[in-house]
C-alpha cells in the first residue's frame, strides 16, 4: 500500500505538489507509488533554475537502473529552486519521497491551473 | 570449433519436451504449400578429403589473398601474436556479447572493462565504450553525439577532405535521413592537410561538429590541434577520427590535444584484413559527456557484499530502454573483434605498439625516398606527396598520367603485387589522382624494392 499524504495535491503522472509559505511557490516531487515502481533512482535530468515550464509538458527525466521516466510539470511557471543535494545523491527519492526527496520549486503563473490537480482521494484511484 | 553430437536419448528428450514424437512433428508450423517435396537438387556427397580438395580449389581462386598487398584505406595487413587465434577460439570468447546478467558473466565483463580502459588510455580520453562496428560508424555516431550536445547549433557537420571516401559515404547516408548536411572542410592544395586556416565557412557559422581524420586518405598525419582550435572558435564540437589504430603508437593522442570526442578504426589491432571486415570501432569521450555517448558501457562497482563486480552500466542511454530518445540505435558492441584487440594490446603493450608502428613508418619513408630518387628530374606530372607520414605513401599523377597509373597498377598485378588504392587528389593541387600505398612490418625489403622497381619504370 503506497503512502498518500492528505495535505498535498497530485497528478496522474504520480507527482505531488505542496504549497509553501510563499503563496505563489510550490514544491514538487514524485509519489511513494512512483519511487516504488521505479526502483532505486540513479539519476535526475533537470532543467536549470530560471527555466519556464508549462503544465503537462515534459521538463526532465528520472532514471533508475533499468528504466527512465519523463517528469511532467504539474503547473506552469518558472523554476526557482532545485534540490541540488538530490541531484548529487538521488537516494532520498526512494527513502523520503515527500520530504527530503523533493525535486523542484516552481513559482506558479496561473492559480486556475490548480483545479486540474488531483485530490488525495482522486489520486488514490490512480495509484492502484 | 568443437563437435557436439546429440545422442538418440538426448534427441528424444528434446522432442518430448516439445510435445512431438519425431522431427517432422516440429514442421507443423510451416504451411504445407511451402514445404519442399523430395530432396534438394544437390550433387552426390563427397568423401571428406575430396571435399577439402574441392573447397581448397575454390579458395585458391582468391588470388588477392596471396599477393604482396599494399592496399590500405582503413584495412591494413599487419601481423599479430599467434596465441590470439588460440585464445579467441575458446567458447566463452567466441560466443560472447555484452551480457545482461552480471551474475553469470564477470569474466566477459572484466575483459570488456579492460578493453575500454586501454582504449581510453590510448586515445587520451576519460571514458571509452565497449566498441562499435567500425571506424566509419563511430565517426557517424560522434557527429550525432556532437549534435545532441549542441542542440542550438545548425545541423551541419564538416568533414575533412582527407577522410576515406567509404567513411564519408557512411556518414552522409546516415545523416541525410536525419536532416543533416555534410560539408567538406577543404585541404590545402599544396600540403593536402585540413587546418583551421583552410576552412572557409562564414565566421558566424556554428555547425554541430568538425571531424578530422588522421592519418588521412593520402597517408599524411594531420594535426589534432587544428580541429580543436577550429571547433572551439566556431562553438562546435571537435571529433578526431584515428583511421589507423597503430598510429597511436607514435603520434599525439586526440585527448592530449584537447579534442572533445575521439573515434578510431581498430582493425590494425590483431584483426585480419578478411574480406574487408569485420572491423572494430573505438569510441571515447570526456566524463562530462558520458550520458550522451552511444553504445554499451561496462562499469566497475561493488555487489551487496562489497565485493568487486563488473556490470553493464548507464543502460538508460540505450534504445531498449530509452526508445526513440536513445543516444543511438546501437545497443550492442563488436565483442569478438574487441576481444582480439584487447589480446593484441595486452600482448604487445605500449612498447610493442611503438615498435610495430615505427617499423611500418620506416618502410613508408624508405619507399618514398626510393621513389623520389627514381623521379628526380622528371618532366612528367608524377610526384611523391611530401609531408609527415605514418605507413602510407602517395604517388600523385596529373591529368596526362592517369593512363600510365592504370597501366602500372596492371603491371604490378601481373607480378603478384597489389600496388595500392587510388583516391582523388585535392582540386587545384595540380594533380588528379593519388595512388596510396600501405606498408607494414610484414613487408620485406626485397618486396619494397620490387614495388619501387615496377613503379620507377
Amino acid at each position: 500500500m503506497s503512502e498518500i499524504l492528505k495535505d498535498l495535491l497530485y497528478t496522474k503522472e504520480h507527482e505531488w505538489v505542496r504549497r509553501t509559505t510563499n503563496a505563489r511557490v510550490v514544491q514538487v516531487g514524485v509519489t511513494d507509488f512512483a519511487q516504488s515502481s521505479l526502483g532505486d533512482v540513479t539519476y535526475l535530468d533537470l532543467p536549470a533554475v530560471g527555466t519556464d515550464v508549462k503544465q503537462g509538458q515534459v521538463f526532465g527525466s528520472i532514471e533508475s537502473v533499468k528504466s527512465v521516466s519523463e517528469l511532467f510539470a504539474p503547473l506552469s511557471g518558472k523554476i526557482v529552486n532545485r534540490n541540488e543535494a538530490l541531484i548529487e545523491d538521488p537516494a532520498a527519492v526512494n527513502t523520503a519521497p515527500y520530504t527530503s526527496g523533493w525535486i523542484l520549486e516552481i513559482e506558479t503563473s496561473d492559480e486556475a491551473e490548480f483545479s486540474k490537480l488531483l485530490s488525495p482521494d482522486a489520486y488514490a484511484n490512480v495509484a492502484q | 570449433m568443437r563437435y557436439l553430437p546429440l545422442t538418440d536419448a538426448e534427441q528424444k528428450k528434446i522432442l518430448d519436451a516439445c510435445g512431438v514424437t519425431n522431427f517432422d512433428g516440429l514442421k507443423k508450423a510451416i504451411p504445407e504449400e511451402l514445404r519442399i517435396k523430395g530432396l534438394l537438387d544437390l550433387p552426390p556427397a563427397l568423401a571428406e578429403s575430396d571435399l577439402v580438395d574441392h573447397l581448397e580449389s575454390l579458395a585458391n581462386k582468391n588470388q588477392g589473398a596471396w599477393m604482396q598487398s599494399h592496399l590500405g584505406q582503413g584495412s591494413y595487413d599487419h601481423s599479430w601474436p599467434t596465441v590470439i587465434d588460440q585464445i579467441i577460439n575458446r567458447g566463452e570468447f567466441l560466443t560472447a556479447y555484452t551480457p545482461y546478467q552480471p551474475e553469470l558473466s564477470q569474466g566477459t565483463l572484466q575483459a570488456i572493462f579492460e578493453f575500454q580502459s586501454m582504449v581510453a588510455e590510448l586515445l587520451g580520453m576519460e571514458v571509452a565504450n565497449a566498441s562499435l562496428y567500425d571506424g566509419a560508424t563511430s565517426a557517424l555516431e560522434a557527429a550525432l553525439m556532437a549534435a545532441r550536445t549542441r542542440p542550438e547549433n545548425s545541423q551541419v557537420v564538416y568533414v575533412s577532405e582527407g577522410i576515406y571516401p567509404s567513411s564519408r559515404k557512411v556518414i552522409e547516408s546516415c545523416l541525410a535521413d536525419q536532416g543533416f548536411e555534410v560539408r567538406t572542410w577543404k585541404a590545402d592544395p599544396k600540403t593536402f592537410l585540413s587546418t583551421a586556416a583552410t576552412w572557409n565557412g562564414p565566421k558566424e557559422e556554428r555547425p554541430a561538429a568538425f571531424i578530422l581524420q588522421s592519418p588521412n586518405k593520402w597517408g599524411l598525419v594531420e594535426d589534432w590541434n587544428e580541429v580543436k582550435v577550429l571547433a572551439e572558435r566556431q562553438g562546435a564540437r571537435s571529433v578526431a577520427y584515428v583511421s589507423h589504430a597503430l598510429s597511436l603508437g607514435l603520434f599525439q593522442s586526440p585527448g592530449d590535444a584537447g579534442v572533445d570526442i575521439a573515434v578510431a578504426e581498430g582493425q590494425a589491432f590483431g584483426i585480419p584484413v578478411g574480406f574487408g571486415g569485420p572491423h572494430l570501432g573505438l569510441f571515447a569521450c570526456r566524463k562530462a559527456d558520458v550520458r550522451q555517448m552511444p553504445g554499451r558501457l561496462v562499469g566497475l562497482t561493488e555487489d551487496a557484499r562489497q565485493q568487486q563486480a563488473f556490470c553493464v552500466t548507464l543502460s538508460t542511454r540505450e534504445q531498449h530502454i530509452r526508445r526513440e530518445k536513445a543516444t543511438s540505435n546501437i545497443c550492442s558492441n563488436q565483442n569478438l573483434m574487441a576481444m582480439r584487440a584487447l589480446m593484441y594490446m595486452t600482448l604487445m603493450g605500449p612498447v610493442g605498439l611503438h615498435r610495430v608502428a615505427s617499423d611500418s613508418r620506416s618502410k613508408a619513408y624508405y619507399v618514398r625516398s626510393a621513389l623520389e630518387q627514381r623521379l628526380a628530374g622528371t618532366q612528367r606530372e608524377i610526384a611523391v606527396l611530401q609531408g609527415e607520414l605514418f605507413n602510407e605513401v602517395s604517388l600523385l599523377v596529373g591529368p596526362l598520367e592517369t593512363l600510365w597509373l592504370e597501366e602500372i597498377q596492371g603491371r604490378a598485378q601481373e607480378q603478384g603485387i597489389l600496388a595500392g588504392c587510388v583516391v582523388p587528389a585535392p582540386a587545384n593541387s595540380g594533380y588528379v589522382k593519388a595512388l596510396t600505398m600501405a606498408f607494414t612490418e610484414r613487408h620485406k625489403k626485397t618486396e619494397l624494392d620490387r614495388l619501387v622497381e615496377i613503379l620507377g619504370a
